[in-house]
Parts: structure tokens; sequence; C-alpha cells
């Protein structure tokens, strides 16, 4: 199975349950962006947020990517190390 | 084998039925990201080795052992509950109670789905201290990590410093999958097409994802 580069991953938004709550953060981010109550609003928040530029992964509670409501935008301009 | 691989191989007695492959992914995955090595029997592909003989061997050289008996109980009207996982456990408790050393000093952590569901299905086995995931992969990590957390802590050289914490686990989780489902022309992948993955190719992926040192610390949860 081919794979990006982990070290050249693109920079995304990432809605992820967790406690009963959503946590929006990058996935470089070392904090969140914001904890939200409702996932609508929390992924309301993270497009807000990524101006278009950038993916926005909604997680499943099993933590895949929901395939159906991500947002995966295609830019070289985003390709950076994670870190 | 050295005696630092038989510290650090887990041998995994879970199911493989499709239903239960997310949890195992998320096993797998936490494992690697303490540190350690699972070993399944899934993951060596040889016809001419029956499986038992796989798995005697894995008994053998892994001091770490995760039984997980949460499907020892069908769920349905003609489901059969499935055998194989107290089998095995049985054979690794025999190993620990009747093994020469090191393999009296292995160390095992049972998994249920729900609190005493295992004491109705094996009543023999009560007594032990067994850790509940709900078929959560959110607990089962939480679990997981509480158990090595606490062998370590046992240990004469403590838990490391850098020991993730459970929330630290969940997310770099999310983040690992987020790398693991997209592909190099910028779709993603299905849920599926990953759980079909081969295991040990699942494996390699984690080693990959860990050696670009993507595990990064994350924000607490709130309140």
């Amino acid at each position: 199975m081919e794979t990006v580069d982990p070290r050249t991953m693109p920079r995304m938004l990432h809605v992820m349950p967790m406690r009963g709550k959503y946590r929006v953060a990058w996935s470089d981010g070392q904090k969140a962006l914001r904890w939200l109550p409702d996932q609508q609003q929390a992924i309301r928040f993270a497009k807000d947020k990524s101006g278009g530029v950038y993916s926005v992964i909604v997680h499943k509670p099993s933590g895949f990517a929901d395939v159906n409501r991500s947002i995966v935008i295609s830019n070289a301009k985003t390709r950076h190390n994670m870190r | 084998m050295t005696d630092e691989d038989f510290e650090t191989h887990v041998f995994v007695n879970c199911p493989y039925d499709i239903k239960y492959r997310p949890l195992q992914r998320a096993l797998i995955f936490v494992l690697m990201r303490l540190g350690y090595e699972p070993w399944l029997a899934a993951q060596i592909s040889n016809s001419g080795q029956l499986r038992m003989m796989k798995i005697k061997q894995q008994i053998r050289e892994c001091r770490h052992s995760i039984h997980d008996l949460s499907w020892v109980i069908s769920r349905s009207k003609g489901e059969a509950a499935r055998m194989n996982m107290p089998y095995e456990l049985g054979l690794d408790l025999g190993a620990l109670w009747y093994g020469s050393a090191p393999l009296d000093t292995k160390v095992l952590l049972v998994l249920e789905r729900k609190r005493g569901s295992v004491r109705t299905a094996l009543s023999d086995h009560a007594g032990f201290d067994l850790r509940t995931h709900n078929g959560s992969i959110d607990l089962l990590l939480r679990e997981v990590r509480a158990h090595f957390y606490a062998h370590l802590s046992s240990q004469s050289g403590g838990v490391p410093a850098r020991f993730p914490s459970h929330d630290e686990l969940l997310a770099e989780w999310q983040l690992f999958l987020a790398w693991l489902q997209k592909r190099p022309d910028d779709s993603l992948r299905s849920e599926n097409e990953l759980q079909a993955m081969e295991v040990a190719e699942f494996k390699d992926k984690v080693h990959e994802w860990l050696a670009a040192g993507q595990a990064t610390p994350q924000s607490p949860s709130p309140a």
C-alpha cells in the first residue's frame, strides 16, 4: 500500500471525538484550537479555520477518518514537515 | 532471540474477525507506540506450519501477553462463542506456572468486554484481575497503557519520562490513521481497505510513522 512520506505530510485540521467532546487541532499542533460539544459545530469551526486551503479530517469514534465528511484538499503549498 | 527481545515482545491473543479488526489495529498501534513489539499468529504466513506451532513459539518468545476474551460469549442467536482465546490463555498460564526461567516471569493482561462477563463463561478464571474495554478503542488504549505503566513502575528502571498519556495516545492514533488513509493522490482510503491490510504490513506502517517521529505531545482533555 503506497503512502505519503510521513515527514512531508500536508498540514491538516482534525476534528477528533474525545471524552464526549470534539477536539479541533492541527496535525502538527501541540494544543487544541478548540473543544466543542457538537460535531457539526466542530466541523464548521474547522472549515472556517482551514480557509479552504487545508484539508479537514473528521474522525469517527474508532479513530478512522470519515471518508464522507472529511474534506481533502490537494495543495502542494501545504506540504511540509508535520513537526 | 535476546533477553531484550523477550522483554519487549508481546503475544497478542485476540479474535481475527473483521468486526474486531479496528480494536486489533489499535492494540497493535498502542503496543508499538509504547515501545513493545506485538506478535500475532496471523502475521506469519506459512501454510507448512501448524497454527498451534506458531502460537507455541510466540508464547515461548514473549514475556508479555494480551488475551482479549471479549468474544468468548456469543452476542446473537446462532453465533458460536470463540474458544481459541481461552485455550491460548490456558497455554500461556501453563508456561507461566510450569515453565522454567524466564517463562516464570511472564506478565499477562486479560481483557474482557464487560465487567464480569468472563466470570460467567470461565468461572475457573475467577479471582484474576481483568481489564474491560467495552468494545471501545478509547478504553482499550487507556487500559493497555495503564497495564504497562503499572508494570514499568514496579521495575527497577521505572516508567520512562516520555511515557505518553492516554490523551496523547488517542490523538496520535487518529493522526496515524489520517496519514495511513491518505493516498498520494490526495484521496482517502476507506476503513475497509485498511482493515483488510495484512498484520505484517500494518506493523510496517506503524514502524514507518514512528520512525519519522510523528508522535507528538498533545494537549490534555478539557475539564
